[in-house]
């Protein structure tokens, strides 16, 4: 296919555009934004659209992003190609979507042949894969190659990317996926479902839960069977329980018959009994006066009568009693005679107890008044002798406020003076030894540069001539070595001419000789022509002997001037070089050093001099103050009492100082507190003695009240006793007598009262004794007891008839068994005549009878026991049914993934068998075209690309023959980038050799090609638009130049 | 005289043929129960003279103590409408069958032998003939036995058999007979069970039969509505012919759907849960539907498909979605290409052509699907069984 021209209606910035394309290689250039890449982006519209989807009409960005910019209303254009077998076509394309149209026309028949191309599933007419049997994904990712593509190659591993991108273009057509990265997502797959061996994975996993189902299954189908075993055990039980009912019935039918036996005999013995019940009742109806006689209240009567007599006798006896009594008590009062206007009281206790604490507390207060006496004597003694002691010390007071301190301050003041000067004079002595001793280690420097004020200019300048010096030498020896060298050669040249000059010489002789004898003038010419030479020869000889005597005179001049610069030293280098010989070192760095360490040391003993200076001053002032000091202290410690005469002494004094001054506070301390004590002691003594005092008042008044209490109670008497205390003694002796006369009075006055009320209560019991008695032998109905015994006797006699009549009573009901007489009579006549009773008796039958319901007791529980373990078979797992669905469900879910385990398998398998195939079969072809391209591109400089079965690529490396695999890490990047070009070129090559050569289309892919390489890469892209078309866009002049220069047409974007 | 005819209930049966989600076969058999129950109750509100069960009542290798205390319940409650039983197939009168071995309610008759055996109501001028099954086949056929006697009494039957005339696809028969053999005179009603829809034996006879067919569905083979059969007859037309009309009363509480979806239009989840809830707007749509996706779509589409299924699933008491899509993709101009991916594409196509079976062509298209979808670098999901019950 060849695309001759494209009219863009309008496409992204183009709009009415017409650009004509030549056969072969044709370059489009255009600064960058200028429509290359979307010109080539027009081309793979028009032939294949802008669907994203193959199958859908789906547009992709494309048609976002290359909407006109001017007018999107004019979305299209047309394009014109033909192919390799003459025929032409005309695509014409409107993009809008609202009016999207493709129509395509035969330029050769003139007319739309529109309707012969198949309508793609996306809408898109197929005429561009009919007619370059490839696809668009194949069309743009093998015939277009960009920069892009070639800069994510990147500098590592490029060849492997080649490779890769090789493989796809081959396996997919476009240059995304390769069959390495599609088999690998369905290795992904796989992994996803889960192979046999791989654990935590559906498949896997499927197949455990059927595994442990199909178990589960069997466990439950065996329990089932078990089941059924109970069940069927059971269903024998039951029929067991049905045979022992029935055997049950049997001998209940039998039981019935022997109670109906039973009945009859019952029947005639109640009968019986009847009769004598009927004879005692006609002896009861003769006793029934005393029928309803209260024979049991014939115990109450004898009480009633018994309680009577018993109360008459008593109220006989208390009165009695109570006449004597009251004989007695006049006696007593006759004896007692007339009472006291105010009745004998003793004297109140609040007073007694009042008069005798006060009394207690006047004598404590008296006590304690003489032990203060001698406190207050004592107190006073002490306060005298504490006086005269603190006498004898000398006065603190008046010396500071705190003695104490002061002492201690000055004994401190005066051992930090010490200190500071024995400091001072210490650092002193340091300071100096330390400028001693760096005074000492200058020495030798000082001596070496001690004279030299400014060194370190001295040095540069030193530095300076010697550089200017050595120029100067070199420039010298260069000199004369050029002279020397030219001399050499003059010399060298010099032989050569005398040879040439005596040959030329020698053949002219001959020549003339010759001539002479032959007398061919020719010879004379020849002659002429080599006597010119010969005295070229000569001349060229002479001035060569000029040139080695100029030359060895300009020698000599030079050997002098470089003796001369190497003589002649300035004085800083006299002086430097002086300064190295003495200090020893070899070069100037290392005198500067050695300098350098002169002003250190030099600094540093300057620095130490200030200082030792400035402590000189502190210690010689340090030293003159103790002695003032110590004057000073002198004076202060002789008004306590204490001398000194060294400086050792000023401690020890204020020591002792200190210490008397403790005493004397000490002795004023007691002295204080012994005035303290006396005065509190007096003042204690003085209160005591109020204290005295008023106690003694209270105390008179106390006793007045007790002696008003006493005369007004008439004893009369207490004015003969002084002692208040006999006075009261003597009132109460008189109190006590007159009390016990009247206790004996009042003793006799309440026996008589209390004699009274027995005699009443007496009284009344017999009264309601008697009441009682008549009560009953009313209720009787008798006159009196004797009558009541006689009547109870026949009333005992009717009670023993009837208790007889009852007793045969409850003999029929006990054979009647609560039934009625009639109705058993009844019962009897409904039995009817009885056969003869079976054999064994009633007991045996029910023996029987209880053994057989136990027998079906046993059988219902072990049935209902067999129910249970049912019961507990159902209950014990799960249930058939869902253990079934469910290995069902697992059965589905392993199926399915296994079928899409084997799909998946099955696509790889082929998959890996077609790439690898197709891999084999083109890797030769391609590596044969590409490699004469590389040859071609590098000159020869590589000239054999491998490619391997799987596409691996590989360089012969130029005249070793090795194979490198890995060249990226030996060549350049422009060198990769020609392997990946040839490649490619050569795949496009072989996609068109079999059927309609496609365009190529290349975006500037020679970013890394040196000048060379690039037009090299011309003449080959020359020779391959020969074959088939290859658009070139560009932005460089560099490619446009290359193209020139192989004729290739040239189109320039505006 | 109004009866209730229904039949092949299979309480207790196993759904693991039915392709069901784990737990969700549960759930049907309490439907099976709900929708007994609702029928019984439905007989004695009528009010019914009697209830016909046609066989297949319960799986007796599966029945369970509790489903026999729930049947015991269940008569009990409509009692004293009298409740016939004829054993069938699946849940023969044997020695161990709850039949058998548990006590009834007094309303509850069940015929125990393969032989004609005849029950009159006392309240109402009706015989009730029936047989049972005494295994998966009877030991003796007791069709063409039948004599009802001319006692101004209507006479009815039930059993279970297969009537050949009246044989659906797909079932297996049971006891077969000839509809010619099973009528008899006399008889105005044979009620009948086996079949799982509600079926006329076809034929000009005296005798009107009938399948009741299984009141509800057992999975997905038992699409669409089911019924039990309301039946009464009028004997003043007369004790030799009397008018019988069956009315089919929707029964099921749990139905079953399967429908086809085609997917190739869709481009995303969201129209398939979009497509996927409109199946649910359709009215009376069935409460458990099998959805089969077909055609060719997008990966987006497959990718999709859990999460579209759980969007729609709340519609339904179960939602089971089979993927059987393809990849959208033009193979056939894929197949054309002279790559690697047109070499494999090209090799299936021709594999899937002379593919053996079903099975065979669905791997190699699913081979095909997932080594393109590969090529361009996209992963399917993978295939399987999904769980969507809300």
């Amino acid at each position: 296919m060849r695309i001759d021209r494209v009219q863009i209606a309008g496409y992204g910035r183009f709009h009415d555009v017409a650009l004509d394309f030549a056969p072969g290689l044709q370059v489009v250039i255009g600064p960058n934004e200028q429509g290359k890449t979307t010109l080539r982006c027009f081309i793979g519209d028009m032939l294949y659209g802008q669907k994203r989807s193959a199958t859908r009409a789906l547009y992709d960005e494309a048609h976002q992003l290359r909407l006109p910019w001017d007018d999107p209303d004019r979305y299209g254009g047309t394009l014109a190609y033909c192919l390799d077998d003459g025929r032409a076509f005309e695509v014409a394309r409107n993009f809008d979507k609202r009016a999207e149209s493709t129509r395509v026309r035969d330029l050769v028949a003139d007319r739309d042949v529109t309707d012969e191309f198949a309508l793609l599933a996306n809408r898109e007419l197929n005429f561009a894969h009919a007619h370059l049997g490839i696809g668009k994904e194949v069309f743009l990712g093998t015939a277009t190659i960009s920069h892009f593509s070639l800069e994510d190659l990147g500098d590592r591993d490029a060849l492997a990317e080649i490779r890769n991108k090789l493989a796809t273009l081959a396996d997919a057509g476009d240059d995304t996926h390769s069959a390495d990265s599609c088999l690998r997502l369905l290795e992904a797959h796989i992994g996803a479902i889960g192979r046999a061996d791989m654990r935590g994975r559906p498949l896997p996993e499927a197949r455990e839960r059927l595994a442990r189902l199909q178990r589960e299954y069997e466990q439950a189908l065996l329990a089932q069977r078990q089941a059924d075993d109970i069940a069927a055990a059971r269903l024998e039980v039951l029929e067991r329980a049905a045979a022992a009912r029935a055997r049950k019935a049997r001998l209940e039918e039998d039981a019935r018959l022997i109670g109906a036996h039973e009945r009859a005999a019952r029947l005639r013995e109640a009968a019986a009994i009847q009769e004598r019940i009927d004879g005692i009742t006609q002896q009861v109806f003769g006793l029934g006066a005393a029928r309803d006689f209260p024979l049991d209240k014939t115990p109450d009567l004898q009480r009633a009568e018994t309680a009577a007599n018993t109360a008459r006798q008593a109220l006989e006896r208390t009165r009695a009693e109570l006449r004597q009594l009251r004989s007695q008590a006049q006696g007593e009062r006759h004896q007692l005679g007339a009472t006291e206007p105010l009745p004998f009281q003793e004297v109140p206790e609040a007073l007694e107890s009042r008069h005798a604490e006060l009394a207690a507390y006047l004598q404590s207060v008296r006590t304690r008044i003489g032990e203060i006496q001698q406190l207050v004597e004592a107190a006073r003694v002490r306060v005298a002798e504490a006086q005269k002691t603190l006498g004898e010390l000398p006065d603190f007071t008046r010396v500071a406020s705190d003695p104490v301190e002061w002492f201690t301050q000055l004994a401190s003041s005066f051992s930090v003076a010490l200190r500071s000067r024995d400091e001072e004079c210490a650092l002193r002595a340091r300071l100096r030894a330390e400028v001693a001793e760096r005074r000492a280690a200058l020495g030798d420097l000082e001596d070496l540069f001690g004279g030299i004020e400014h060194f370190n200019a001295v040095a540069r300048e030193y530095e300076l001539s010697k550089r200017q010096a050595k120029d100067q030498g070199v420039r010298a020896e260069s000199q004369l070595h050029g002279l020397q060298t030219r001399a050499d050669d003059a010399r060298e040249r010099f032989p050569g001419l005398v040879l040439l000059g005596v040959t030329c010489g020698a053949f002219v002789l001959v020549l003339l000789t010759t001539y002479f004898v032959t007398g061919n003038s020719a010879l004379l010419i020849a002659a002429a022509a080599t006597g010119l030479a010969t005295a070229y020869f000569a001349g060229q000889l002479a001035v060569t002997r000029l040139q080695i005597k100029g030359l060895d005179r300009e020698i000599a001049a030079a050997r002098a001037a470089v003796a001369e610069i190497a003589a002649a030293p300035g004085d800083e280098i006299a002086l430097i070089e002086d300064l190295l010989a003495q200090s020893g070192c070899q070069t100037l760095r290392e005198l500067e050093a050695k300098h350098d360490q002169y002003r250190e040391a030099h600094a540093r003993l300057r620095a130490s001099a200030d200082v030792l200076a400035g402590q000189e001053e502190r210690a010689r002032e340090a030293e003159e103050r103790i002695p003032q000091l110590l004057q000073r202290y002198r004076e202060t410690f002789a008004q306590v009492g204490e001398s000194i005469e060294t400086e050792a002494d000023v401690k020890e004094a204020a020591g002792r100082a200190i210490a008397r001054y403790q005493d004397f506070r000490e002795r004023k301390r007691r002295a204080h507190d012994s005035r303290m004590v006396w005065e509190k002691h007096q003042a204690e003594l003085r209160r005591l003695q109020d204290a005295e005092a008023q106690c003694r008042e209270r105390i008179v008044k106390v006793e007045e009240d007790i002696r008003r209490f006493m005369r007004e109670r008439g004893f009369t008497d207490e004015r003969h006793h002084d002692d208040l205390a006999d006075a009261i003694k003597s009132y109460g002796k008189r109190v006590n007598r007159h009390r016990e006369q009247r206790a004996r009075v009042d003793v006799l006055e309440e026996k008589i009262i209390a004699l009274e009320t027995q005699a009443k209560r007496e009284e009344a019991a017999l009264e309601r004794h008697d009441t009682a008695l008549g009560a009953l032998l009313a209720q009787a109905g008798v006159a009196n007891a004797r009558a009541w015994h006689a009547m109870a006797e026949k009333a005992r006699e009717y009670e023993a008839l009837w208790a007889r009549r009852t007793a045969a009573e409850e003999q029929l009901q006990a054979v009647l068994r609560g039934e009625d007489l009639n109705a058993l009579r009844r019962q009897v006549d409904a039995d009817g005549p009885l056969p003869d009773p079976p054999a064994g008796g009633a007991e045996s039958l029910r023996r029987d009878i209880e053994a057989a319901a136990a027998e079906i007791d046993g059988l219902t529980r072990e049935a209902h026991g067999l129910q249970v373990r049912l019961a507990e078979h159902a209950a014990a797992g799960r249930a058939l049914n869902e253990i079934e669905e469910d290995r069902a469900a697992a059965a589905r879910l392993a199926g399915a993934l296994q079928r899409e385990l084997d799909a998946t398998a099955y696509a790889m398998a082929l998959i890996e068998n077609i790439a690898t195939d197709k891999h084999a079969r083109i890797a030769p072809r391609l590596a044969a075209i590409a490699s004469a391209h590389l040859g071609e591109i590098t000159e020869g400089a590589y000239t054999e690309l491998v490619l391997g079965r799987d596409l691996a690529v590989g360089v012969k490396i130029p005249g070793t023959g090795h194979l490198n695999e890995a060249p990226e890490k030996s060549l350049s990047k422009g060198t990769v980038d020609q392997i990946y070009f040839a490649l490619r070129l050569a795949l496009v090559e072989a996609l068109g050799e079999t059927g309609e050569s496609i365009p190529m289309l290349l975006d500037d892919p020679f970013a890394n090609y040196d000048d060379a390489r690039l037009e090299r890469t011309m003449r080959l892209l020359s020779r391959i638009g020969a074959r088939c078309q290859v658009l070139l866009f560009t932005c460089r002049e560099d490619v446009a130049r290359a193209a020139e220069a192989v004729q290739a047409p040239i189109l320039r974007l505006a | 005289m109004r009866i209730l005819h229904t039949g092949d209930i299979h309480l207790d049966a196993s759904f693991a043929d039915a392709a069901l989600p784990p737990g969700l076969g549960a759930r049907c058999r309490q439907s099976l129960r709900d929708v007994l129950a609702a029928m019984l109750h439905r007989a004695a509100a009528w009010p019914a003279d009697a209830v016909l069960i046609a066989g297949d009542l319960f799986a007796h290798d599966r029945v369970t103590r509790d489903t026999v205390a729930f049947l015991r319940g269940a008569f009990e409650s409509i009692a004293p409408i009298p409740v016939f039983i004829a054993p069938g197939d699946r849940d023969p009168f044997v020695p161990t069958s709850p039949y058998a071995t548990e006590a009834w309610p007094a309303n509850v008759h069940v015929f125990q032998r393969p032989a004609w055996h005849s029950h009159a109501l006392c309240d109402v001028p009706l015989t009730v003939h029936g047989f049972a099954f005494d295994g998966p086949e009877p030991s003796n056929s007791p069709i063409g036995t039948l004599a009802a006697p001319r006692d101004g009494r209507a006479h009815v039957a039930v059993g279970h058999g297969s009537a050949r005339e009246a044989l659906p696809d797909g079932v297996r028969p049971a006891h077969p007979f000839a509809a010619r053999d099973a009528a008899a005179p006399g008889l105005a009603y044979l009620a009948l069970g086996h079949y799982p829809r509600v079926a006329r034996v076809p034929g000009d006879f005296a005798t009107v039969m009938y399948y009741a067919g299984a009141p509800e569905g057992h999975g997905f083979a038992d699409t669409g509505p089911r019924h039990c059969l309301e039946v009464e007859i009028d004997p003043s037309c007369g004790a030799e012919a009397p008018a019988v009309t069956v009315r089919p009363v929707p029964s099921a509480r749990l139905t079953y759907g399967e429908t086809a979806l085609d997917a190739g239009g869709l481009s995303g989840p969201e129209e398939l849960s979009a497509a996927l809830r409109a199946l649910a707007d359709v009215p009376d749509h069935p409460q458990v539907l099998r959805v089969r996706l077909r055609g060719a779509c997008p990966p987006a589409v497959q990718r999709g498909l859990a999460a579209a299924q759980a969007a729609a699933a709340s519609a339904f008491v179960h939602l089971d979605l089979i993927d059987e899509t393809t990849l959208d993709a033009p193979f056939g101009e894929i197949a054309m290409e002279d790559t690697s991916l047109g070499a494999f594409v090209r090799r299936l196509g021709e594999e899937i052509k002379d593919a053996p079976d079903a099975a065979r062509r669905a791997m190699l298209e699913r081979a095909r699907d997932l080594g393109v979808a590969a090529f361009r670098g996209e992963s399917l999901p993978v295939r399987g069984p999904r769980d969507a019950t809300p």
